[in-house]
């Protein structure tokens, strides 16, 4: 059924792409194709096909929605793949995503009265249907999914595909059906056998992730070289209705999917997590060598006598996983960390720790400006470091004060080590992609590790 | 009734939908006697210049005969003018003069309350059954409507005062020198109905009524936006509409928007009592995005803002002579706007004491010029108040709201050209420090410079005129990528404008979705250049700090001109 000629050019295709993970040599090793969804012999024919790959000696499954038509199309240059075969006749293939007719094709099964073929469904909740030609447009580039706005809605193609539910789905249905104001809704999603291949989503017009105004707010502050709560850019506000919208919706998860309790054990398997992290970590990148016996005291001072309610988390949690609308803060993105295995990434976990990623989001985004513009102070006899953890501190009170968080001290305790596990993280991170960036989380753990206990 | 009347159609019912208004304080603008007091016959030899701005509207804040302790608010007499002022006549010369050049004019009246000096409450206390012995509410004790706020709590005690005279107590909402009508009594609505009817017989163009929300009190209410006080208002429109129309009614009603939208009454039939509500939260919203340098509190409270009737329209501003104090219109539960000014001393500072709108933003061209565009494109009709075009300062040795009411600088000679008077003899000093000295800052110096602020703001308000985007359009807010840049389109039929802010001091980028517009060609208002055509991609601008752009998109054809 699927034919061969595309494949070199797919895995060449597959290898420019931005939400590719893998970059050393790829291997198409299958490819599934699904029923036609408009026909083949129209232009353009469409359908999606899963392709697994090899990646070097790791297998991955991708999602790649693709179209055929009978001409070469000049326009649509940026998404062609190569020629194909198909019924004997020569097709040029195309990625649906950068065709425009494609999309349409792709989304015409969130119409009211559509017929997808057997081997794919487009479910909608209830009140969602996309009009008939409803004009689409292809959002810009994204690290791992494509996403296409149409209408009201955002449709978001995943690319990397695992089998099992995908948890953003999972997450929002729960939470949209519950009504919840602080997430944006979903509206549908499209599946095939095991597989989740796009999620439909309000799409939040007036909506600016949190990293960027966060960011607004740091710029103002440099440039006026006062006490945060003094700065005309002052966040507070908005990171304590952040904290607020946080609860909102950890409490909701709470209500609506599984919780537990982690006794003794479970605590002590999680302080041996810790533990193997921070090794991980400090074989690697030496830099973290100095700290780490803090931060084993500090994983150690965790009382394994005091039970820990757990739950369904965010997992991902950061200033970049939030929108301000102009009906206040949305937290989008329940996937978990895209780069773990589906089961760490519905693993049940401390609020505690969305919190921690949060917290640490703060302090990256304050210190993120001076590390982009390689200048370190405009007035040398401003410390502009000081300015900036001051915002920080003031801006991680407010999270937490609007998140209500409770000052007990076995939860300042779990608190601070979800924190410097996500600051040893962040150093190997750094490591890998921006060297220039390692010094944020190296001086975060300095002060976590540093300073005297309570916040 | 002529269509034509003066130098006005009056077949344009709408009018006020796109009109620009020019607030002017008669006493502060020009002095033709030298007496030191700005007067009606002065501010007629000014209307050239209020036509060569581009006014179309004048509104007169109290120009009656009154005690002054209320700025004029306090009213001893609806149907005659203050002698320091003029005469009726020179209210007539000057109406007429304003309408040959096509200028309206509104002048304001106070319904809820006159001075204790008016002859209806001197009768009132001392002949409690004779006509006026029911125009007032009178107790005999000072327990009912307990529920009503104290607006004026550093000046008053209580609603309730006590008069010697009737031996019984007299409610006022505000100073207790204002007691409020009895609009229970119908002789109070026929005696205000008469008043409206003098000046409407003399040809002025509408009324901002002041302090609506709060005519008739209800025991066990807060005694605002109550029902009857609705359905006087609609009496009164009904009223002037049949005899009267085109003329317009202006509420001032220091609410929430969704509060305000019931003062434009019914939306089946395009309204049925005011035409035109000021809105007021979008004013600190403005200097709060500005100073947050983020774009959500202009687009939250745009957000909650209610569509008005068909046939009604926002009044806003940037200042005026009598601000909002935030606290009668903040409500904690559905606005964060409190929260935020509480925390910074700064703002509360800007917005509690009357500042003018150069000296807060630090006399900064580029923020007065972002100011004045936001206020000419937002949804709403523009309300300019006197001296802000050529950014004139204020004087806050003179306390509460004198500081922002000095004399209007037009010359750099003496007394600023205002009046030919002995300076001492000037009822407000002009403003004579070095930045904001009548020197620096005057009309003259200003018509002559064409990169100054006074020809700035001429030139933007001649486009918003060409444009009925900004007057009678839709407004979408865009959103984008960047918070600190807010863009919104304005809409009427094919005329679509375009206009984007930056309201952060750095340069920004902003990405806007346009695709609907494809094809379409934006071209910049000032200069009229035209910037690249739309596609399906975002549209990238970038703007200067503090910079903003009004664009108007041309559709494809029309965008190719003759030559080609």
């Amino acid at each position: 059924m699927s034919t061969s000629t595309e494949r070199p050019e797919l895995a060449a295709y597959l290898a420019r792409q931005r939400w590719f993970a893998g970059s050393q040599q790829i291997t198409v090793t299958g490819v599934q194709p699904l029923a036609w969804l408009s026909d083949p012999s129209s232009d353009p024919g469409v359908r999606f096909e899963i392709v697994s790959v090899l990646c070097g000696a790791d297998p991955a499954v991708y999602n790649v929605p693709l179209s055929y038509r009978s001409e070469p199309r000049e326009d649509l240059s940026y998404g062609f793949i190569g020629a194909a075969i198909v019924d004997d006749r020569t097709r040029y293939v195309y990625d649906a995503l950068h065709d425009p007719e494609a999309r349409a094709v792709l989304l015409s099964g969130f119409e009211d009265g559509a017929q997808p073929p057997d081997d794919i469904r487009f479910d909608r909740l209830p009140g969602f249907a996309l009009e008939p030609g409803v004009d689409n447009v292809l959002l810009g580039a994204e690290q791992s999914n494509t996403s296409v706005v149409a209408g009201d809605a955002l449709v978001k193609f995943f690319r990397r595909l695992a089998p099992g539910v995908n948890p953003d789905i999972e997450v929002q249905e729960a939470l949209t059906l519950a009504g919840s104001d602080e997430i944006s809704p979903l509206l549908g999603s499209i599946r095939s056998g095991d597989f989740d291949l796009a999620m439909a989503g309000l799409f939040q017009r007036s909506a600016t992730d949190g990293w960027d105004t966060a960011r607004a707010s740091v710029r103002a502050l440099r440039d006026d070289a006062v006490r945060a709560r003094e700065a005309g850019g002052d966040f507070a506000g908005e990171a304590e209705r952040l904290g607020a919208a946080t609860l909102a919706v950890h409490s909701r998860m709470r209500e609506l999917l599984p919780t537990a309790v982690w006794g003794r054990e479970d605590l002590e398997a999680l302080v041996a997590r810790l533990n193997r992290r921070l090794d991980e970590v400090v074989a690697a990148h030496p830099e973290v060598a100095d700290y780490a016996d803090g931060a084993r005291a500090a994983y150690d001072r965790i009382d394994r006598s005091v039970p820990v309610a757990v739950q369904r988390i965010h997992g991902d949690f950061h200033l970049g996983q939030t929108l301000r609308t102009t009906a206040g803060w949305k937290i989008i993105d329940f996937e978990g960390e895209p780069s773990q295995p589906l089961e760490d990434r519905i693993r049940l976990d401390s609020p505690l720790r969305d919190l921690a990623g949060m917290l640490r989001s703060l302090d990256y985004v304050a210190h993120s400006i001076p590390a982009l513009t390689g200048v370190i102070s405009l007035d040398p006899s401003v410390d502009e470091a000081a300015l900036a953890d001051d915002w920080v501190r003031r801006n991680q009170i407010a999270f937490l004060f609007g998140y209500g968080f409770d000052r007990a001290e076995p939860m300042v305790t779990l608190l601070r080590a979800y924190e410097i596990d996500k600051a040893v993280y962040e150093v190997a991170y750094e490591a890998d992609h921006r060297p220039d960036w390692m010094g944020i989380p190296l001086r975060a753990l300095k002060g976590l590790i540093g300073a005297p206990e309570g916040r | 009734m002529a269509v034509t009347e003066g130098g006005l159609d009056r077949s344009d019912a709408d009018w006020f939908k796109s009109a620009v208004f020019y607030e002017v304080l008669i006493r502060s603008f020009r002095d033709s006697s030298g007496d030191g007091v700005g007067d009606l016959k002065g501010l007629t030899e000014k209307l050239d210049y209020l036509e060569w701005l581009g006014v179309d509207c004048v509104w007169l804040p109290p120009f009656f005969p009154s005690p002054l302790k209320d700025g004029g608010y306090d009213v001893a007499d609806y149907t005659a003018v203050a002698p320091d002022i003029g005469t009726i006549d020179d209210f007539q010369l000057f109406l007429d003069a304003a309408h040959a050049r096509g200028i309206r004019v509104i002048i304001d009246v106070v319904m809820n309350h006159t001075s204790d000096q008016h002859p209806w409450f001197q009768a009132s206390r001392s002949d409690p059954d004779g006509p006026y012995g029911d125009f007032y509410v009178w107790s005999e004790t000072d327990t009912r409507y307990a529920d009503v706020c104290n607006i004026f709590v550093d000046t008053e005690t209580s609603n309730w005062t006590w008069d010697p005279v009737r031996q019984q107590y007299f409610w006022h909402r505000f100073y207790s020198h204002q007691p409020d009508l009895n609009f229970e009594n119908p002789a109070v609505h026929d005696a205000m109905l008469s008043a409206l009817d003098f000046w409407l017989d003399r040809g002025v163009d509408g009324f901002r009524l002041d302090a609506v929300p709060y005519l008739y009190e209800e025991e066990g209410t807060s005694s605002e936006n109550l029902a009857r006080t609705h359905q006087f208002l609609k009496k009164v429109r009904a009223h002037v509409d049949a005899a009267y129309p085109g003329r317009v009614l202006l509420a001032e009603a220091n609410q929430w928007p969704a509060d305000v939208v019931d003062y434009f009454g019914d939306p089946a039939v395009g309204g049925d009592e005011c035409h035109m509500c000021f809105h007021f939260p979008v004013m600190p919203r403005i200097f709060m995005s500005v100073r947050r340098e983020s774009r959500y509190p202009i687009s939250e409270i745009l957000e909650q803002t209610p569509t008005v009737p068909e046939h009604c329209q926002w009044g806003i501003f940037l200042r005026n002579h009598d601000e909002l104090t935030l606290e009668m219109v903040t409500d904690e539960d559905r606005d964060y706007m409190w929260n935020e000014y509480a925390t910074d001393p700064r703002m509360k500072a800007n917005i509690g004491i009357r500042r003018r709108l150069a000296p807060l933003l630090d006399n900064d061209t580029n923020q007065m010029e972002l100011f004045t565009a936001l206020l000419l494109s937002l949804p709403g009709s523009p309300v300019l108040y006197y001296g802000d075009e050529i950014g004139m300062g204020d004087n806050i040795w003179l306390g509460d709201r004198d500081g922002v009411r000095t004399p209007m600088q037009w010359t750099p000679d003496r007394n600023a050209g205002f009046s030919a008077a002995t300076p001492g003899r000037l009822s407000l000093p002009v403003i004579m420090d070095p930045v904001f000295g009548f020197q620096a800052i005057n009309v003259e110096a200003q018509q002559a410079s064409s990169s100054s602020l006074l020809q700035w703001t001429r030139r933007m308000i001649y486009v918003r005129k060409q444009h009925t985007a900004f007057g009678r359009g839709s407004f979408l807010d865009l959103g984008g990528s960047n918070p600190s840049v807010l863009s919104y389109l304005r809409e009427d039929g094919d005329d679509v404008m375009l206009c984007v802010n930056n309201l952060s001091r750095f340069p920004q980028p902003v990405e806007l979705d346009l695709h609907q517009f494809t094809g379409r060609r934006p071209v910049e208002m000032l200069g009229g250049v035209e910037f690249p055509s739309i596609g399906e991609l975002p549209y990238l601008l970038t703007l200067a700090g503090y910079g903003f752009y009004w664009f108007r998109l041309l559709d494809a054809g029309s965008a190719r001109g003759a030559s080609e």
